[in-house]
């Protein structure tokens, strides 16, 4: 309960940066931040064994659906890889934290905004750790609409050919891409089914209702012989009523003060 | 070179464990020997060119040096974006091993041909571009590129060239003078180094002189170098397979043209159009008018106007 605690009120913090960035910048991805944002704290503050002083020994996570990078930012910040102001000059001259994340940026392990980039890279850093028989996990996070894109299809193949057991792949599977419905623009049926033909060990996890179900499926996943796939049900835009499944909030090109003030206020109220 | 670059290849393997080949569905039995001996350093992946250059990046990222080998055109091609934003963008230490280039794999129609490869590897910031003349210029340049920061496209071309840089030095980013004679300058690379050489020797037999550069390195670049060779000439002669941007007509006459030089140039490049006739490389270069003959007449024609 504890934890479940712990991911509402971050959720909400990280949320309320998000929605502070964007108004900020009068631009961003609004919906598709927010829709990774409870997969990003429990990977973050409950998961993933990353220390950036010692890389040697640290996981890896690659965010692939780089549009979605304010939630990562937001993360970074909170945890200290730089200082919280920077979040103020996201997308702006001068700043360091662009509308999609640098390998520039402490913290971010790989450059990514074309999509269907990441789970290769992800491929090739578990593939390098298996063959020096090292512990460190890989974990990407894709969207989606990301996995219209042949390339990560071609990287799954890999991840099953090589066994990389090290390897998670997360699906922020949030229903949306730019256009419309992911069913409606390219649709994926059922992932689940797909990734488990294609060798993963894969979880159904519903983000909606119960978040704080994912660390358990992590931790159950965590000793399975096989690379590792958890689709997690989310809804783009989910953490506020006027975002959620609003295509209108895929990416935002201005943002009033007014709406900014609804959407903190309805965070807040969540 | 083909098979002599991938012998090397897995020599430097054997003695630098942080290198790695990756394959994309080569032929059958191809390099058996590095399989088996460094099972750790050898993978031949599916055909999936764009996730190969990803897992590469991703390799290179963990410390490995990344011998990526398929044919050109479906390297360059097909995963271009990766090639961009993985390597380039991010300067990693992947090498691009790439077979055929130009017209080599003519007989295999226009998927299997690029005149476009240089162009587009040079369009791409931090990325070396080597182009070899023969199988000694390859081993030689290997070694050399196999450590340097940032990705490298080295164009393979073929095993059977006769052997033209034995005896001379080739030093990465150095024009290599192959024959000192007049103030004719002739700049080539790859294949075409070997056109100059035909060249030369039909202009000598008309008592012109001429001297002879290989620029087997586009980039890194002495320029300064090829400043210097571009000012002691009276007249230029380029010759490449590939189109006309971004290779060595296009470094000369951007060189003459930052530096005030003014030289007549006289180019050889290939047409930009895809070669959809079917032949082996001199075929179908004697179908753009870049046999030898031609390029002799075109040369004397254009020396005439000087």
């Amino acid at each position: 309960m504890e934890s479940d605690n712990f991911l509402k009120i971050k959720s909400k913090q990280i949320r309320s940066e998000i929605v502070k960035m964007a108004y900020q910048a009068q631009k961003g991805h609004i919906a598709s931040s927010f829709s990774i944002v409870e997969i990003l704290i429990v990977l973050y503050y409950q998961f993933l064994k990353i220390d950036i002083s010692k890389k040697e020994e640290s996981d890896r996570f690659i965010l692939s659906k780089g549009h979605a990078c304010m939630a990562l930012y937001a993360i970074l910040a909170d945890l200290g890889y730089f200082p919280k102001e920077e979040l103020s000059l996201f997308c702006r001259f001068g700043g360091n934290l662009g509308g999609h994340p640098s390998r520039k940026v402490p913290g971010v392990e790989f450059s990514s905004g074309s999509l269907g980039h990441g789970s290769s890279i992800g491929v090739g850093m578990a593939l390098t750790y298996k063959l020096e028989n090292k512990q460190n996990k890989i974990f990407v996070l894709v969207g989606d609409g990301e996995c219209n894109e042949g390339s990560v299809w071609e990287s799954f193949l890999a991840a099953h050919k090589h066994n990389l057991t090290n390897f998670w792949l997360i699906v922020d599977n949030n229903k949306f891409q730019s256009y419309g419905k992911t069913e409606d623009v390219s649709g994926l049926d059922n992932f689940a089914l797909k990734m488990k033909a294609f060798g993963f060990e894969t979880r159904d996890v519903d983000m909606v209702n119960e978040p704080e179900s994912l660390l358990k499926v992590l931790n159950e996943l965590k000793d399975k012989p096989k690379p590792k796939c958890i689709v997690a049900n989310t809804i783009k835009g989910m953490g506020t009523n006027s975002t959620v499944g609003n295509l209108q909030f895929h990416h935002i090109r201005s943002m009033s003060e007014e709406i900014k003030n609804k959407l903190l206020e309805e965070i807040e109220n969540a | 070179m083909r098979s002599s670059g991938l012998n090397k290849i897995f020599e430097i393997a054997k003695n630098d464990t942080r290198t790695i080949f990756i394959g994309s569905d080569l032929g059958f039995k191809v390099l058996d020997d590095f399989r088996k001996e460094l099972p750790n350093q050898f993978f031949m992946e599916g055909i999936s060119e764009a996730n190969i250059i990803g897992m590469s990046a991703g390799m290179a990222l963990n410390g490995k040096i990344v011998y990526v080998n398929t044919i050109a055109s479906f390297l360059v091609r097909r995963s271009f974006e990766q090639i961009a934003l993985n390597l380039s963008l991010e300067n990693l230490k992947v090498r691009l091993f790439a077979n055929g280039g130009g017209y080599i794999y003519g007989p295999m129609g226009p998927t299997h041909t690029t005149i476009e490869d240089v162009t587009l590897m040079m369009a791409l910031p931090k990325m070396s571009v080597i182009i070899p003349a023969d199988k000694n210029q390859m081993l030689s340049l290997l070694p050399q590129v196999h450590d340097i920061d940032g990705p490298v496209y080295i164009r393979v071309a073929r095993d059977n060239y006769p052997n033209i840089s034995e005896n001379l030095k080739t030093i990465l980013g150095e024009p290599l003078i192959m024959q000192d004679g007049g103030s004719l300058t002739i700049f080539s690379n790859g294949y075409f180094t070997h056109k100059a050489l035909e060249l030369s020797e039909d202009l000598s037999k008309k008592n012109i002189k001429t001297k002879i550069v290989n620029l087997h390195t586009l980039r890194p670049l002495n320029t300064e170098k090829v400043k210097e060779l571009v000012s002691q000439s009276s007249a230029i002669i380029t010759m490449e397979e590939n189109i006309s941007n971004g290779g060595i007509y296009s470094i000369i006459l951007e060189l003459c043209q930052h530096f005030g030089l003014s030289r007549k140039i006289i180019p050889f490049f290939l047409p930009n159009r895809f070669i959809e006739e079917y032949g082996e490389q001199d075929e179908l270069l004697k179908l753009v008018k870049l046999d030898r003959e031609t390029i002799l007449s075109e040369t004397l024609r254009n020396l005439d106007t000087i």
